[in-house]
């Protein structure tokens, strides 16, 4: 589970998202969705302890982060499937090792991290290209080995930013069946997007954020 | 925190740091150059001192009529703080010196010797200054069977000045230039860690801990350092080790080559750490 209790958040500059509140429960996937600049990656953000609210709180699992200092936020992070919107895959490294990064990061044995990258990497259709580096991959493969690192350590839920930014319509379809195949399986998804309709007909929820304010229902 | 983990990914930041981190290594190789060159720039101008006062003498007349007390007269100065060498001359030694340098001509028109019985004083290097020949020339000057002295206290102090001077300007161009390094530095190892900041933002959000996040940059900015700190001391130490048959060479001081590895090792990784740091 994740909530928002009515999280505020100013920049310097101003802009920021104002008293927002709502729940994400177990098995859950919604969408918030906005235009550019609405407020979306600060909500998430926030779910990940990248920025504190300056009011209210957010709980993840059985966090409440206004309690968890700095050095522990990483035990959260780690309840969690994170892709950021630029997708921070790291350049020189493989396809393989992108993803078993997350085994070293936990101190898994080299085995265990060996089998969850295999295993996650398949899901996702990315097996054959193991030893491949992420400028060689196309748009669509680098989305799919984002989401394979953010789901190697079984996280309860995925978290994504702006997924299907920049990519054409049928890869964009292919990464939302994808998301669909994974919240099949039981992992609560909150994805940010401005690109709504290519979830209709699945089972999201969507939130409205505009202008750092949230609301349900239709735009 | 796993310590292999640090270690092994700080060991690819570095190599990661590509272009960037080399212009740092080269940068920090600079700093510690400059260590060794000034403190093997201090060691010349200490040997030419050392060189020159032990060149420096007093030269002590005794009254006319005490040259009995000669031997008396030369235990007695021996005895002085910082001699180091004494020498006695006699009436007679006088005047063949005289002789010799002026011609038996000249002392041949001198009805009788008039040259007085001298004691040589020469002093170690370490215990003398220019200051303090003028006060031993006072004081032995104030010796009953002492009518004169003479040194070369004006050669000397110049000397002292000059050399002052000059290790002034050194010390300030070479601190200035050491400054100037270091901060070009810190900005090339800031670049050099910036080229991990993709890596860095990937640990973070898979959860990774500050000290994982943190560690591997600041030890590929400690590597750097330790490189460009063994290049310079290579380079400048090597040089000074095959000049050391120079007599104005001396071989590279130990606490200078700690100096020129441990600095720049502490700049890449306060650097590094400070990239961090500012990067969140």
């Amino acid at each position: 589970m994740i909530e928002l209790m009515r999280a505020s958040k100013t920049y310097d500059r101003g802009r920021g998202v104002r008293d927002v509140s709502f729940r994400i429960n177990k098995g859950e996937w919604v969408l918030l969705v906005g235009g550019s600049g609405a407020g979306k990656s600060t909500i998430l953000r926030m779910m990940y302890g990248a920025l504190r609210p300056d009011n209210g709180d957010v709980i993840v699992g059985s966090h409440r982060l206004s309690l968890v200092k700095d050095k522990d936020l990483p035990t959260v992070r780690r309840l969690l499937g994170i892709i950021d919107q630029d997708l921070t895959l790291v350049a020189d490294r493989s396809v393989y090792r992108n993803v078993s990064l997350v085994g070293e990061v936990l101190g898994w044995t080299k085995k265990q991290t060996r089998v969850q990258a295999l295993r996650v990497l398949n899901r996702v259709g990315l097996h054959a290209h193991l030893d491949q580096y992420p400028h060689n991959l196309s748009r669509g493969e680098m989305r799919r080995l984002a989401i394979a690192r953010a789901l190697v350590a079984q996280p309860f839920a995925l978290v994504a930013d702006e997924p299907l930014i920049h990519l054409d319509h049928e890869t964009a379809t292919s990464i939302v069946e994808l998301m669909a195949k994974i919240h099949a399986q039981g992992t609560s998804i909150v994805l940010a997007t401005h690109r709504a309709e290519l979830f209709d007909g699945y089972p999201v929820r969507k939130l409205y954020v505009e202008n750092g304010e949230l609301r349900e229902g239709t735009p | 925190m796993s310590g292999g983990f640090i270690l092994r990914e700080g060991w690819v930041a570095w190599r990661r740091s590509g272009l960037a981190g080399n212009l740092a290594m080269i940068a920090l190789a600079i700093v510690s150059a400059f260590i060794m060159l000034f403190s093997g720039f201090q060691q010349t101008v200490d040997i030419a001192r050392d060189r020159l006062l032990g060149g420096f003498e007093i030269e002590a007349f005794l009254q006319p009529g005490r040259e009995r007390n000669l031997d008396e007269v030369s235990t007695r100065l021996g005895n002085r703080d910082g001699v180091r060498e004494i020498e006695t001359i006699t009436r007679e030694q006088a005047a063949e010196l005289f002789a010799e340098r002026h011609g038996e001509d000249l002392t041949g028109l001198l009805a009788e010797n008039p040259l007085p019985a001298s004691v040589i004083l020469r002093y170690d290097p370490g215990a003398i200054s220019a200051d303090r020949l003028a006060m031993e020339a006072d004081e032995i000057s104030a010796d009953p069977d002492i009518e004169d002295v003479a040194f070369e206290g004006e050669l000397l102090a110049r000397f002292e000045q000059l050399s002052g001077q000059v290790l002034l300007i050194a010390g300030i161009a070479g601190a200035v230039i050491v400054l100037l390094s270091v901060l070009l530095t810190v900005q090339a190892v800031k670049v050099a860690a910036k080229t991990g900041e993709s890596w860095a933002r990937a640990v973070f959000l898979v959860g990774g801990s500050h000290g994982q996040v943190r560690g591997p940059l600041a030890v590929s900015g400690l590597l750097m350092g330790l490189f460009g700190g063994l290049i310079g001391v290579a380079v400048i130490g090597g040089a000074q080790w095959l000049l050391a048959s120079s007599p104005w060479i001396a071989t590279p001081a130990l606490r200078a080559i700690l100096a020129a590895l441990a600095l720049p090792a502490l700049v890449g990784w306060l650097g590094a750490a400070r990239r961090v740091r500012a990067g969140g």
